[in-house]
């Protein structure tokens, strides 16, 4: 076999097999401890993974190049015989396994919901192994581009390192939950089951091996999410499983539409009109693409299917940092921005994910301002950012598609690094409440430092995110309604994260605050260092990546040039980002202030009290009417939380109301503008399918 | 790499020039606004050149910075406002303009809100509103001239024949970011010269002496890019340009004098509402009958 064939099997297996090993330690292992193979057995499946994954990228010439290879599954292609039905027939039993999850649950509402995922897929199995093979005589059963190589490179460096975190972090988590730390290899193993599901299905090209890869994630995530096995934990997993099986409905329907064989290279190229065999009727493809769109959403948790993640964020930190932040939730963005050429030529499903995306984007980071649990905001800010990608995926040109998988890339750097440094405060204090960890970045810089880093990362430019934001306000300016959409969403995140760090950065003398000393298990602290400086790195790395990665990305895709990188490095005048003028001027301001920092006296502080101060120095004491000390400690300001015009409490009123509203208004235009392009294809053509 | 040009060089010291000047610009203005507000209401009013007194006065204080953390974002909080305005002058993107505006008022809010002083944290809080307010119609004005020039530099849109006669309404939207930039109305918000309750002036509060200075410089610098935006309008004509801006200050201070008792609950909506509005609107239209979109 050649080099990138190995390392591509590489990427599948290690970390399965790792999984295995791991799972068998979790079973043999005595005592109260962690079997004391589990650090060691999941570094070196972390180490051949990353070196397959770094074999794969510099071998397989996706770098820099609008490659695209092909590669053989060999015996296990989906194109031989037996293979194809065992690859058929998996996800029905897949669909099964979810069926039997559900009887155990005894909610009739995931009964039924995989009841009709078992008939969809069983139909799709039927069929697949009835007919026979009608295009699947070239195998293309994965196929490794530099879409699928930027989607590896994530899910593997930082789901890598999140895996390094877990090390540390879990034997504590366990122990302050009552479980016995000697649990903490099976989690570990099936958070590296999740990676090798996860490459399947960035790497599949073949429908049934995506959908495998597909509902695998969804099970890894059910299963993560109820680990701890409170009650809490076993409520978010039932609830994240129940809409995770409705957009595997959605899939299911897609999948059995596009018929035996098919592929996503096939449906693609059927939809922009390239092959001319007839692979798909020409009416189903809107239809199958607005099931992928459907799919793709519940999976990226879009309002109106938001929900589940904020439920899910009951996790162990490194479960919401992989699952829920940085790898799971893309699957559905990397749906969106592969399908992206063929949602564009589709009448008005462009436009209706456009929308999805933008209103996604701007209700979640306005909803976000009203929340105090550190978990609960990055979350929604992780479904504002996973909106913008699927909005750049909907304008469905090679320079939005191009920004997007920038976002992606960076995005889930940042976020990784969000909840490790949250998860990280959480275990030394013991809460995640914002108003505890008042000035937590005083007393614990290195921690709390790093979340005010990832922070920056997602507002602030020259970061890679910004940038990309700057693109698609470019590229976007044409929809106005993205553009109000945009503006209100961005300028929601920016307040967001301000009055975060304005928390974390309050210098509190007294008045209530979190414990936060404590030593962090060293893994932990080398993984958030990493991502740390991979963070800070993407103000320097946004045109390399958009030249290695996303520019090529969009070439592979659309056919012609992005020109992404170089359009944001046009120094100063004329339209362009200006990253070296901006990113010198950052340098100037961030020098200086350090400058001025050093030289500074250190003045004893007096806050000013209207003269009523109880001591001198910089106690918040003052005296109150009666001649009693009144502390003034502040809090923050949380938009609309306490019975604002905007909506309080646990009902969806207000604000909520209105997310949930015009979320449902882009699942109908969604299926409306499939359901119309579908019609004009058979009134154009006057054929049934 | 070749040196620069000659050309290159005098343009950059006229852009250096042309940055360091604007603040001393909007300092003359506030003197002139002073006053006007106090012939509306019937008073003498100081010195034009009160603003520049003040600041010198401030700047030769001695020096109590009452937090280090503060005093340093103040410095970055000031070389990033200038850099924005210099990003306009120079002709570059409009958008990235604002947003490292944005970036600009976010250091100056974690400075504010950095002790641990009531007044502080509240002032920093309604600066936080404010920003809120104004970011998404910053970036609208943006999109609307580059509607109509066909492209987001700032060069193009000052070519441009004339923004604006296609962009009728957003003259409203620019009336509401200047009466944010100038921190007048509502008297509920962040800073304004009104001298009657320390909450007015709470996002300074804690700043003393050389670090009260900086943050007013900022404040100015943030003063004089909605200003510049304004003067885009029409800088093909440079007369109709100055009258736009004196027009729109004009609004400016009429509001600040009639919306006294406004909230900022009302801020927002007046601002989201009347502003969001007409900015929409004003992309309409600069769609309808502008020069193509960019």
């Amino acid at each position: 076999m050649d080099p990138v064939t190995t390392a591509v099997w590489l990427l599948l297996i290690a970390p399965a097999a790792g999984a295995v090993i791991l799972a068998f330690l979790a079973r043999v292992g005595r005592g109260q401890d962690a079997h004391p193979a589990t650090t060691p057995v999941s570094l070196v499946t972390l180490g051949v993974t990353l070196a397959a994954l770094v074999v794969t990228l510099t071998a397989g010439g996706v770098l820099g190049l609008p490659g695209r290879i092909v590669v053989g599954l060999g015996a296990l292609d989906p194109a031989e015989p037996l293979a194809g039905i065992v690859w058929s027939a998996a996800p029905s039993l897949l669909a099964l396994l979810f069926l039997v999850i559900s009887v155990r649950a005894r909610s009739r509402l995931l009964i039924g919901l995989s009841l009709v995922q078992v008939a969809v897929a069983m139909v799709a199995t039927g069929v697949e192994t009835l007919t026979e093979e009608v295009h699947g005589a070239t195998p293309n059963a994965l196929v490794l581009d530099p879409l699928a190589g930027l989607l590896l490179a994530v899910s593997a460096v930082v789901g890598g390192l999140i895996v390094l975190f877990a090390l540390g972090y879990e034997p504590v988590h366990l122990a302050h939950q009552r479980i016995a730390p000697a649990r903490t290899p099976a989690f570990l193993a099936w958070l590296l089951v999740f990676l090798s599901a996860m490459h399947l299905l960035v790497l599949a090209d073949d429908l049934r091996i995506l959908a495998v890869g597909w509902e695998l994630t969804t099970l890894c995530s059910f299963v993560l999410i109820g680990f701890d096995g409170d009650r809490e934990a076993v409520v978010a997993a039932r609830r994240a499983l129940a809409y995770n099986l409705g957009g595997g409905v959605a899939l299911g329907a897609a999948l059995l539409l596009a018929g035996p064989g098919a592929s996503l290279s096939t449906v693609i190229a059927g939809a922009l009109g390239g092959t001319a065999d007839g692979a798909i009727a020409p009416a189903l493809l809107p239809l199958i693409l607005g099931g992928f769109v459907l799919a793709a959403a519940t999976k990226s948790a879009l309002t109106p299917f938001h929900p589940w993640l904020l439920g899910a964020m009951v996790a162990a930190a490194p479960v919401s940092a992989l699952l829920h932040a940085s790898t799971m939730v893309k699957a559905g963005s990397y749906l969106l921005l592969r399908l992206s050429p063929a949602i564009a030529v589709e009448g008005f499903l462009g436009p209706a994910v456009t929308f999805l995306g933008g209103f996604a984007f701007a209700t979640a980071a306005l909803l976000a301002l009203r929340e105090h649990d550190l978990k609960r905001v990055l979350a929604l800010s992780t479904i504002s950012s996973l909106g913008l990608i699927a909005a750049a995926a909907g304008l469905g040109t090679p320079a939005a598609l191009a920004a997007g998988a920038l976002l992606l890339a960076f995005h889930a750097l940042a976020k990784a690094l969000a909840f490790l440094a949250v998860g990280s405060l959480e275990q030394l204090s013991g809460t995640r409440d914002l108003e505890a960890l008042v000035g937590a970045a005083r007393r614990r810089p290195g921690v709390a430092g790093l979340l005010l880093i990832a922070a920056g990362a997602l507002t602030l430019p020259p970061f890679g995110i910004v940038v990309a934001k700057w693109a698609l306000l470019v590229l976007g300016a044409s929809d106005l309604v993205l553009v109000v959409l945009l503006a209100v969403g961005g300028a929601a995140g920016l307040a967001l994260w301000t009055a975060v760090a304005m928390r974390l950065l309050v210098r509190r003398v007294e008045g209530p605050r979190a414990e936060l000393s404590g030593i962090l298990p060293r893994s932990q602290g080398a993984a958030m260092a990493a991502l740390g400086v991979a963070t800070v790195a993407g103000l320097i790395l946004a045109a390399p990546v958009a030249r290695l990665v996303a520019d090529p990305a969009a070439q592979v895709a659309f056919g012609r040039e992005a020109g992404l990188a170089s359009g944001w490095s046009v120094v100063l005048a004329g339209a362009g980002f200006a990253v070296p003028a901006i990113g010198l001027l950052i340098l100037v301001a961030v020098g200086l202030a350090a400058l001025v920092a050093r030289r500074i006296p250190a003045v004893a502080p007096q806050p000013y009290l209207a003269g009523a101060n109880v001591a001198p120095g910089a106690s918040t004491a003052f005296h109150g009417a009666m001649g009693q000390p009144v502390s003034a400690a502040g809090a923050g300001f949380y938009w609309g939380a306490d019975g604002d015009a905007l909506g309080a409490g646990g009902r969806p009123v207000g604000i909520r109301r209105w997310a949930s509203l015009g979320g449902w208004l882009g699942v109908a235009l969604v299926i409306g503008a499939a359901l119309v392009a579908t019609w004009v294809v058979r009134a154009a053509g006057g054929i049934a399918p | 790499m070749s040196l620069p040009g000659l050309p290159n060089l005098l343009a950059l010291v006229a852009l250096v020039a042309a940055t360091a000047l604007a603040p001393l610009g909007v300092g003359l203005l506030l003197g002139v606004d002073r006053r006007v507000t106090a012939a509306m209401q019937l008073r003498a009013g100081p010195p034009i050149l009160q603003p520049w007194y003040d600041l010198t006065k401030l700047a030769t204080k001695t020096s109590l910075p009452v937090d280090r953390l503060a005093a340093s974002l103040l410095v970055a909080h000031v070389v990033l406002a200038a850099g924005a305005v210099a990003l306009v002058l120079a002709g570059g993107d409009l958008i990235a303009a604002v947003l490292v505006m944005g970036a600009a008022r976010v250091l100056f809010i974690l400075a504010a809100g950095a002790v641990e002083s009531p007044y502080a944290q509240l002032g920093a809080s309604r600066e936080l509103i404010l920003l809120l307010i104004s970011e998404p119609l910053l970036l609208l004005v943006a999109i609307a001239y580059g509607g109509v020039a066909g492209s987001f530099s700032a060069a193009a849109v000052a070519a441009a024949r004339a923004p604006v006669l296609t962009l009728p309404t957003l003259g409203l939207t620019l009336g509401v970011l200047l009466a944010i930039a100038l921190r007048k109305s509502p008297f509920d918000l962040a800073t304004s010269h009104h001298a009657h309750q320390e909450l007015v002036k709470g996002s300074t509060t804690e700043m003393a002496g050389f670090w009260l200075a900086l943050a007013e410089v900022g404040h100015w610098y943030e003063t004089a890019f909605v200003l510049v935006l304004i003067a885009l309008a029409s800088l093909a004509v440079p007369l109709v340009g100055i009258g736009l801006v004196a027009a729109t200050y004009t609004v400016a201070i009429v509001a600040d004098n009639t919306l006294p008792r406004a909230t900022w609950r009302s801020a927002l909506w007046i601002g989201w509402g009347i502003g969001g509005t007409a900015a929409v609107i004003a992309l309409v239209t600069g769609r309808l009958f502008g020069a193509g979109g960019a």
